[in-house]
């Protein structure tokens, strides 16, 4: 069917729909934009409401092309590029009243609305919250709205919204439906642009805050699928940067030589496997402690990182091995041994006098290694994401005062306590666990699982990896993060509430929000799974998923068309007992054709049935009396007399 | 070539004899449902919006997703049932002469108790004809023209009843080709002026007719009558539609020949030159005869006759079927 060439032109009254629709949209928005991006959609989206208002003419090409270009620059400005994903973002949040300024047609507010579908869903990458979800409600339902308006231009507000709601109450079973049960695929399917990484990911340098920064982000670092048996949790240690250098308060890599073969030997149990690594921008590739000889086209530092020999600007799959028993460093230079032994004058006094203690009362290393982790087992400390800001001696401050760190301070203080007792150590970050998937059967490391822990180097066994978390938080390396922190995680900012009532609130809000997030936000393939099990469908793959989903989306829409089909209107008393005769005569062949009168049906029957003339012939003047005579007084009587003929009628 | 696949493909997608009995009711099985251009845009949209959510791990990229998706399936159950167990029924109406449009009265009637809102109709190029809402129980009578290009009986053709609602993502449409024939008459044309026996008429019945003065007596009025004889005085005075009579011997009278016509004329030329001079005898009033290799019609001079005349040079080498 041809469409009519030109898109008729856009009434006021949808105008202001679309309006309405992209400022819903376009709100949740500005708060994330830069200031700049923000005033700019502000002052775009007012002034095309004035001009809907004035029914004045779209502003020229020309204008529109260099108000573009401002934002272009904003933008630029902001970001310093125009492809990542925030600079994206603010660009789209502009183009939208862009559009709307040059909307004329119906053609073009279609389009509007279908960039601002677009807009909601990356409002997700701002933020997930029940407040923006229900935010992108309220605007689908005014896209669907303002579509409805587009389609049929005489529609009123309210019958728009009627028509949005009627569609909306047969779509929302659907669609949980499809959530709960479409199979789920693990992302990303390809890497990202490179600002989706920034902050994200692990820095060449570690201040307290850094990792735990990274925890909230559930970005999929790399996976790592595995041939035959997957290692134990407590083995599943990715090397990140190593970090040598201490001043007082950050760790820093010190840079070392790398070499086309490792200097150690590797020795014991063997694992391979595929490490699928996501873009970070840097040349550390996350092999497992301690990888083989046998790495393709990588770099073995110094400090055992396997490095790639440009950075990773793009996701790479690569085959590695693990040899978790190696013995390593076993002649390792005196220059590497004295960098992890400095430490900086003056800072963390107490740490550095509990050092020298250890120094003092145990003349083997070994024994005042254990017993730093006995000193760290018993002082009661705290594994929390939220720790409390640390002052300039932060070893000190975490070990004696708040007790309440995360893996970071747990290493960092460590590596003090053990360089002031003579002992050399260093910083590792990296990743550690994994999260099997399932279905695939990769392990899946996300930016979650980031981690830092210590190695120290004993004279004869080399380096030795020392997790000071695991003494105070075991289930941090056995069951991952979210087992280790307490679950009254929340709780200090809360405390300080004194009214009851309020509390009571606030922790029900909390409680609240923890299930939007772990079943909402949180649903994926694993949770689906979990869910799927507790269903009584323990190993569902995504044939049963789509099967399940077929049969109950299925049944939905077909409860859905039974509702919606067309229905007769319902007929007077007396229209169904002519039906009634009606029917009955069509038992013995004769039907009424649809330009007969009741009264040439009833003859063309009665010369059919003589026998039946007079019946036939009396319930159609009856019938046509009862309709179109003149009202009667005692039209009861004669429609009750009428039903009895027509149940007695038996021809 | 295409055309006629696509005439094939609608008839069979009509799933009925053709033309159809009248009225029509669009049973479930004869609505299509597929995306418009719009649906389509949506689709590529979502499908966008999707891979953002698997690549960003959005939950809620999928809700909105699936929102939309879910959305534009209860639209397909909207549209689809816009139209199912709809009545439509055509009547020709009018004259029509080959060549020109043709009206037809479209009479849709709604049965149910739902609304059955912008439902358009289009003729086989994909032209929209009319649009309109129905609302429960009702009916709504409306003429649409279609072109006629020749002489002969018109089948309105096959048409196409469709409805975008309710967001315009999806299109419900059905084909029809009601049995509705109309008879155009052929294309008057032509450049000989009435054959009139009577002297003092001039072609075209502009001027005053002959024997005007002598003034008969009145009789009453019979549809057909021409306007000319109608006795306005007496209507005035409130004594009811009068004709005028003339003295018989002054009515003008003439015989359109098809043997009178120059031998080098085509049969067409000929009947649409005949079907010309009968259309200017009627506005005339004029008493004729027309006669025709297969036969003789008239004299006659009222509206029967004319349509008889007119009726006879439409189907002319056709054979009677319809005479």
């Amino acid at each position: 069917m041809a469409e009519p060439h030109r898109s008729p032109p856009l009434p006021r009254a949808a105008g202001y729909f679309l309006l309405v629709t992209a400022a819903l949209g376009l709100a949740p928005f500005l708060p994330y934009l830069p200031t700049g991006m923000s005033i700019l959609a502000a002052l775009l989206l007012l002034w095309h409401g004035w001009l809907v208002h004035q029914e004045a003419a779209s502003p020229s090409r020309i204008t529109l092309l260099l108000i573009a270009a401002l934002g272009v620059v904003l933008t630029l400005n902001e970001y310093h590029m125009l492809f990542g994903k925030q600079a994206g973002l603010s660009l789209l949040a502009m183009l939208l009243p862009l559009k709307l300024l040059e909307t004329r047609r119906r053609r073009d507010a279609r389009a509007a609305l279908l960039l601002c579908c677009f807009l909601l869903s990356g409002q997700f990458l701002n933020a997930q919250s029940m407040a923006v979800a229900v935010c992108v409600l309220l605007c689908a339902t005014a896209i669907i709205a303002t579509s409805a308006k587009l389609e049929q231009p005489g529609l009123t507000l309210r019958s728009a919204l009627d028509t949005a709601l009627r569609l909306l109450g047969g779509a929302v079973p659907l669609m949980l439906v499809l959530f709960i049960l479409f199979p789920r695929i693990d992302g990303p399917l390809w890497g990202m642009p490179l600002d989706a990484y920034a902050g994200t990911g692990l820095s060449d340098a570690m201040q307290p805050g850094s990792i735990s920064n990274l925890i909230p982000s559930g970005e999929i670092a790399f996976r790592a699928e595995f041939e035959g048996t997957l290692p134990p949790p407590a083995q599943r240690y990715w090397r990140g940067p190593v970090l040598t250098e201490f001043d007082g308060r950050t760790w820093k890599i010190r840079e070392g030589g790398r070499r086309r073969q490792p200097d150690y030997l590797p020795q014991g149990p063997a694992y391979h496997y595929t490490l699928t690594l996501e873009a970070h921008n840097r040349n550390w590739l996350l092999a497992m402690d301690y990888p083989g000889a046998d790495a393709p086209d990588a770099l073995y530092g110094d400090d055992l990182v396997l490095f790639a020999r440009r950075p990773v600007r793009s996701r790479i799959r690569t085959t590695l091995s693990a040899y978790p028993a190696t013995a390593v460093g076993m002649q390792e230079r005196a220059s590497t041994l004295r960098a992890a032994l400095r430490l900086p004058p003056a800072s963390n006094p107490r740490s550095v006098a509990l050092g020298a203690a250890l120094q003092a009362r145990h003349a083997d290393p070994a024994a005042r290694v254990a017993a730093a982790i006995d000193f760290m087992r018993n002082a009661h400390l705290a594994y929390t994401l939220y720790p409390p800001l640390l002052g300039q001696d932060s070893a000190d401050e975490f070990l004696f005062d708040s007790k309440r760190g995360f893996c970071e301070h747990f290493a960092s203080s460590f590596a003090i306590l053990m360089r002031a007792a003579g002992v050399p150590a260093r910083v590792v970050t990296g990743y550690q666990g994994g999260e099997l998937n399932p279905l695939d059967g990769t392990l899946v490391i996300r930016q979650s699982d980031a981690h830092a822990w210590t190695e120290v180097w004993l004279a004869g066994r080399g380096w030795m990896r020392v997790d000071p978390t695991a003494a105070s938080a075991p289930r941090r390396i056995d069951d991952g993060l979210a087992s280790a922190l307490p679950s009254n995680e929340q709780l200090p900012l809360m405390l300080r509430q004194d009214v009851e009532w309020l509390r009571n609130l606030r922790f029900r809000w909390e409680a609240l929000n923890n299930g939007w997030n772990q079943w909402v936000i949180g649903y994926n393939a694993r949770r689906q799974l979990e869910l799927m099990r507790s269903l009584g469908l323990p190993d569902a793959d995504w044939h049963q998923l789509a099967g399940l989903l077929a049969a109950c989306a299925g049944a939905w829409l077909a409860w859905l068309a039974i509702r919606l089909w067309p229905r007769r209107a319902r007929l007077d008393a007396l229209d169904r007992c002519w039906q009634r005769a009606c029917r009955k005569l069509a038992r013995r062949g004769l039907r009424r054709q649809t330009w007969e009168t009741p009264k040439d049906f009833a003859e063309r029957a009665a010369c059919a049935l003589p026998q039946h003339a007079d019946a036939i012939t009396a319930i159609a003047e009856a019938y046509t009396t009862l309709r179109y005579g003149p009202t009667a007084q005692d039209h009861a009587r004669k429609l009750a007399a009428l039903e009895a003929a027509v149940q007695q009628f038996r021809p | 070539m295409r055309a006629r696949l696509r005439q094939r493909w609608r008839r069979w997608a009509i799933r009925a004899p053709v033309p159809e009995t009248q009225p029509i009711t669009l049973r479930q099985a004869r609505v299509y449902v597929l995306p418009t251009p719009t649906g389509l845009a949506v689709l590529a949209t979502l499908l966008l919006m999707f891979i953002a959510a698997i690549n960003y791990n959005l939950s809620l990229g999928y809700a909105l997703t699936f929102f939309l998706a879910s959305i534009g399936v209860v639209h397909i159950l909207h549209s689809w049932r816009t139209l199912t167990r709809l009545q439509i029924s055509l009547q020709p109406s009018g004259e029509v002469f080959a060549g020109s449009m043709g009206t037809w009265q479209i009479t849709l009637t709604n049965a149910q108790a739902l609304q059955r809102p912008a439902l358009c109709v289009r003729d086989a190029v994909g032209l929209e004809l009319i649009r309109t809402d129905l609302a429960p129980n009702a009916s709504i009578s409306l003429h649409i023209g279609l072109p006629c290009p020749q002489r002969g009986i018109q089948q309105p053709g096959q048409l196409c009843i469709e409805t975008r609602q309710p967001l315009g993502w999806i299109r419900a449409w059905s084909y029809i080709e009601p049995d509705a024939p109309h008879l155009a008459f052929p294309t008057p044309a032509g450049t000989q002026p009435l054959p009139l026996q009577a002297a003092g008429l001039t072609e075209g019945g502009t001027g005053l007719i002959a024997g005007q003065d002598d003034f008969a007596g009145l009789r009453g009025f019979h549809p057909g009558d021409s306007l000319r004889h109608v006795a306005w005085k007496q209507l005035a005075r409130g004594q009811g539609m009068l004709t005028k009579i003339f003295a018989g011997s002054q009515t003008p009278a003439c015989v359109l020949d098809w043997h009178d016509l120059p031998h080098a004329m085509p049969a067409e030329s000929r009947l649409s030159q005949l079907c010309q001079w009968v259309l200017a005898a009627r506005q005339a009033g004029v008493r004729t005869t027309l006669i025709l290799p297969d036969g003789t019609i008239g004299p006659g001079q009222d509206a029967i006759h004319h349509q008889t005349c007119l009726t006879r040079l439409a189907l002319f080498g056709k054979g009677a079927a319809h005479g």
